[in-house]
């Protein structure tokens, strides 16, 4: 009787861990599920289709990615300011948040949007203006909270230490090359070198800034008020 | 059947080997050519206790500040000089990305004294509580503690509370007059390990630091109170932090509120 429990616990152990894995692996199937808010794995990251993403891979000078968080949320027009999100933020490696009160920030994060959630003429204070790098690609290094690359329709910050930066420039591919196809010429000049040059930003301002028109929009320091 | 189970075990295991990242499998992680990733120690955390005021101890960094200038065009909002990093810190370092806490969200003008910034606190919003862990802000490459901090309740008031830290810039800015920065958030109170800034569900996908500072913006603002008119300025200071438990804030917008004090 006790060789019997003993077998029908490990079973149940069994099942159990194996349900949970299988569970775990159809949401990760490609195409199985909308990309919904929160954490979402890398095979949702890899099909992710609306645009395209870079990323610095499974790790960065060994620093693993540990996080990928996924960002959406409509606009509320009775919010002063617009509430609409729309990112995914790959997070490497990882911090331990002190007891009971406050967080901390994991060393390197990007995150990537399109480029009207997060456009140049938000940062036209910065004196020094957006630099080409990497090919004709848009970079402000001079913004305050985190310094921001644009390419194509696309907006990167990178948090990370400033030692860091070029290097990380540098080794930014796309992550859902597959999945965003023809899309992928939109930020390389050559799509066969996911490394290569990457490609100017548009040169027009943003008719609409995460989601809201400019007329709808607060004054905000830099683009001139409504 | 053990030999069933387990190889049933690993082939589920090896079939989802690009699932989800492990999020449990590394701590900190040190930065192999991160010219700005050392770090000399500090304090962190620490216990209760508002008090405060501009006693504060000036802790020289490593290392330059980010810093940008103001170069107002014609028909532009004249931008403030850009004297401190917009966010907290968790350490009288502060000199590392990983000592950020919280982004800075509100800027108040003109006579925005700590202590002016107390007393509005008290009478706009009713944030009377001062309770709550010191951090830092770093202001013209140097490391400043707090002056003060405001809480619409205690620190363990359930649910939650709206609660901000804030330092007196340390010299009057060209034409914004005495300035205060602060790092408002909304804080949920978690049984297990103590507050964490809101999780994305729990706002219909609005951050803790923005509910604060939406917050700030109706009572002080357009509530009537006087308090306007209101700017705004881009910092892009978004960083995602992870909480005491285990999980990640939903990130602010990275715009902060210029909120004139009269």
């Amino acid at each position: 009787m006790r060789a019997r429990l003993v077998i029908g616990a490990m079973l149940a152990v069994g099942i159990t861990a194996g349900g949970l894995s299988v569970a775990q692996c159809l949401r990760n199937q490609p195409g199985s599920a909308a990309v919904t808010p929160g954490e979402i794995s890398v095979t949702q990251a890899r099909t992710f289709q609306e645009y395209p993403l870079l990323w610095l891979g499974d790790s960065f000078e060994g620093i693993p990615l540990t996080t990928i968080i996924r960002a959406l949320a409509q606009d509320d027009p009775e919010s002063m300011l617009p509430t609409a999100q729309n990112s995914i933020t790959f997070i490497y490696g990882d911090c331990t948040p002190p007891a009971e009160e406050g967080g901390c920030a994991p060393p390197l994060q990007i995150v990537v949007e399109p480029r009207c959630f997060n456009p140049p003429e938000l940062y036209s204070y910065v004196a020094s203006g957006p630099q080409p790098i990497r090919g004709g690609a848009a970079w402000l290094p001079g913004i305050p909270g985190g310094p921001i690359l644009w390419t194509g329709d696309i907006a990167v910050t990178i948090f990370a230490p400033r030692g860091a930066l070029d290097r990380i420039i540098a080794s930014l591919e796309p992550a859902n090359s597959a999945a965003v196809g023809s899309k992928l010429s939109s930020v390389l000049s050559d799509v066969s070198d996911p490394r290569g040059d990457l490609v100017a930003p548009p040169a027009e301002p943003c008719g609409r800034i995460k989601g809201r028109s400019r007329a709808d929009l607060p004054q905000i320091a830099g683009m001139g008020g409504p | 059947m053990l030999p069933l189970i387990a190889a049933a075990i690993t082939f589920v295991a090896v079939d989802c080997e690009d699932g989800p990242v492990d999020t449990a499998c590394v701590n900190v992680v040190p930065f192999p050519n991160g010219a700005e990733q050392t770090c000399s120690g500090g304090g962190g955390g620490g216990g209760g206790g508002g008090g405060g005021g501009p006693t504060n101890t000036a802790v020289p960094t490593a290392t330059a500040t980010r810093s940008a200038t103001s170069t107002p065009a014609p028909q532009q909002t004249p931008v403030p000089p850009f004297n401190f990093v917009p966010y907290t810190f968790g350490s009288r370092y502060c000199e590392d990305i990983m000592q950020f806490v919280d982004p800075v969200n509100v800027i108040f003008s003109g006579a925005a004294t700590w202590t002016s910034v107390s007393t509005h606190a008290l009478h706009h919003g009713d944030w009377w509580n001062h309770d709550g862990s010191e951090q830092w802000f770093q202001e013209l490459a140097r490391c400043y503690s707090m002056d003060q901090q405001s809480a619409s309740g205690p620190a363990w008031q359930l649910p939650g509370r709206f609660h901000m830290r804030y330092k007196q810039a340390s010299q009057p800015i060209n034409g914004y007059g005495t300035v205060s920065i602060a790092a408002a958030h909304h804080e949920d109170v978690n049984a297990t390990c103590g507050h964490v800034v809101d999780h994305n569900e729990d706002n219909e996908g609005r951050s803790g630091f923005d509910m604060a500072r939406e917050d700030i913006i109706d009572n002080w603002g357009i509530g009537g109170s006087g308090h306007t008119p209101l700017s705004y300025i881009a910092f892009n200071n978004t960083i995602r932090m992870r909480q005491c438990d285990g999980r990640f804030s939903w990130s602010s917008d990275g715009i902060a509120v210029i909120v004139p004090i009269p």
